[in-house]
């Protein structure tokens, strides 16, 4: 078709109209675009592993270390901040090269709990951990300090756009570190533990002498274990947002089934992930156990906790109970990467047929 | 006024199309002349036959072969028009030579019938028109079809939506999962005091101290492992 001057468009009026629908349908691709990868790269300009030299890490991997060669008992200061508030907490600290730490409230007495560690068939947790925190962070040896009269050498592990995720001070006669704390992007402090009083003992004394108790969470999942969970309908996720990544995973059978615990670690803070098949009871079980019912988008999550950020929600016949001492906005961000909270409109459930149709399909 | 007749400016006058001064003089010489008069009337009776006929109808021919546009060949459709190929639909005769268009030329001897055939055609129209051109009823028949579809797709997908077979109850321990948190990340994060609502408990299980064993978590607040 041309128009009445040879043109291959109409002429006059109508070129004109078409040139401007283009123009516009352009500058809408171009908005697209601009949307999906401005929404893919996140909102914080410091969310992105971080480049640069890691002249921190040799002296982390050592305290990794010293912390299975020396023996060594003292007090701690904990506290952990999140939205609701802080929690602070003294506790006294025995530990044995040989058999394990112990935890005591300063009066305190108990059993003890201990785990066994067995990392044969899954990549050790706590080098998973240390390798995430490289990725994830340049962290650079900043200058020295001093903790309970000791000296020590200070360890930061900077994000990308130059902000301090978190602090380490390592001790420079045993290597261990003894303080450290983790802030979230705008420099509050999230979490900070500190040895108020800190004695090197003799490795075969105190600590965890009971010896160790049977570990109800020491059945460790490997990788085959974890897709065969995966294809049976199980959420487990390699990565919870950019930043944290799958660092262990372990199950314990209950009566009303197997609970799966998965962690999560950006090297500074873990995210804890319980998994269980079912549903939570109408009389919201949550709220009986010191949580809140907060009505999101989708449905209800339950949540609580002072310093540490506690999550309970159902989706799709599974149960996600969420503990994390970590930065608010990056437990926000792991909480949406797994299933939503159910929902019960009628277009919810419209949704969750559309997507058993797909899973039927094999899509 | 002269006794010339009007000639050409006879049929300005019938169309309006003479000046103000120029219009008077050919009134009064109408007024004056029965053969001007006669023919300015005859003019003005064709003018409102002409008025009076419709559009011309396409012809039956047309609309055969409009309604055989879905099976044109390929080959045919993409053949040049030309006044010798019949034009994009093909054959003799040529569009509309079926019907002769309108009637009777201006100044015609006989244009008596023209006025009778405009009514026969459209009491014909309705019963010749091919179901391609009655419209109505497809995109209604389309439109029952596209809404029974989406709501059966939407009436399986709410029945599937629904929990035909509903997972057992189940509550989460908060206070065993706080300690195994405490145990993974390293740190000495005693269940607090606010738990103690109680969450369901294995037999066993510690409330106050951990412990965690070399190689599976630092007792420094460190993740498990370092």
């Amino acid at each position: 078709m041309t128009g009445g001057n040879g043109a291959p468009w109409p002429s006059g009026g109508e070129r004109s109209r078409y040139d401007g629908s283009t123009v516009l349908l352009v500058v809408c691709c171009a908005l697209l675009l601009a949307l999906t990868l401005t929404a893919s790269v996140g909102p914080g300009s410091g969310q992105g592993p971080a480049d640069g030299a890691d002249d921190g890490m040799d002296l982390l991997r050592q305290a990794a270390k010293a912390s299975q060669e020396v023996s060594y008992e003292g007090v701690q200061a904990v506290s952990s901040t999140g939205p609701a508030g802080t929690e602070h907490r003294v506790v006294e600290v025995e530990h044995s090269a040989d058999s394990g730490t112990r935890f005591h409230e300063p009066d305190g007495a108990g059993e003890v709990q201990v785990r066994t560690a067995d990392s044969s068939e899954w990549p050790d947790p706590g080098a998973r951990a240390l390798d995430t925190l490289e990725h994830n962070y340049r962290v650079v040896r900043a200058g020295t300090g001093e903790v309970s009269g000791r000296p020590a050498a200070l360890v930061e592990a900077v994000r990308a756009d130059g902000t301090t995720a978190g602090r380490f001070w390592i001790d420079d006669e045993t290597g261990l570190p003894l303080r450290r704390m983790t802030l979230d992007p705008l420099g509050r402090v999230v979490h900070f533990s500190e040895f108020t009083e800190f004695r090197v003992v003799d490795g075969a004394a105190g600590a965890a002498g009971a010896g160790p108790a049977p570990d109800p969470w020491g059945d460790r999942l490997d990788e085959g274990e974890l897709r065969e969970l995966r294809a049976d309908g199980w959420t487990a996720p390699d990565r919870l947002s950019w930043n944290y990544r799958l660092v262990d995973a372990r199950t314990k059978v209950k009566p009303s089934g197997p609970v799966v615990h998965l962690s999560y670690s950006d090297g500074l803070s873990v995210i804890s992930v319980f998994v269980e098949h079912g549903r939570l009871g109408s009389e919201m079980h949550g709220t009986g156990q010191g949580m809140r019912a907060v009505q999101g988008d989708g449905g209800t999550v339950y949540m609580g906790g002072a310093g540490q950020q506690r999550r309970m929600w159902e989706a799709e016949e599974y149960v996600y109970t969420m503990l994390a001492d970590a930065p608010p906005d990056a437990v926000a961000a792991a909480a949406a990467s797994l299933p939503g909270p159910d929902a019960a409109g009628f277009w919810d459930r419209v949704d969750r047929g559309f997507a058993k149709f797909g899973d039927w399909l094999g899509m | 006024m002269s006794m010339e007749h009007l000639g050409e400016r006879l049929s300005a006058l019938v169309d309006g199309e003479l000046g103000h001064a120029e219009r008077d003089r050919a009134l009064i010489h109408l007024a004056s002349c029965d053969s001007c008069r006669f023919e300015a009337d005859m003019l003005r009776r064709l003018k409102r036959r002409l008025h009076g006929l419709d559009a011309p109808d396409p012809s039956s021919d047309f609309l055969g072969r409009l309604s055989a546009l879905g099976s044109v060949p390929p080959d045919r459709s993409s053949e040049p028009p030309g006044p010798g190929s019949g034009g994009l639909f093909g054959g003799p005769p040529p569009l509309g030579s079926s019907r002769p268009i309108g009637g009777a030329a201006p100044g015609g001897p006989a244009p008596g019938p023209v006025s009778a055939e405009p009514p026969a055609r459209r009491a014909r129209r309705p019963l010749q028109a091919p179901a391609m051109l009655r419209p109505g009823w497809h995109r209604t028949r389309y439109a029952v079809a596209g809404v029974s579809a989406l709501a059966l797709t939407l009436g399986t997908a709410f029945v599937a939506g629904g929990d035909a077979d509903p997972a057992p109850v189940v509550r989460p321990s908060l206070e065993d999962y706080a300690v195994e948190h405490a145990l993974t990340a390293g740190q000495a994060a005693l269940p607090a005091a606010e738990d103690g609502a109680g969450g369901q408990q294995a037999p066993g299980t510690p409330v106050g101290p951990v412990a965690h064993v070399p190689g599976a978590s630092g007792g420094d607040g460190a993740p498990r492992a370092w």
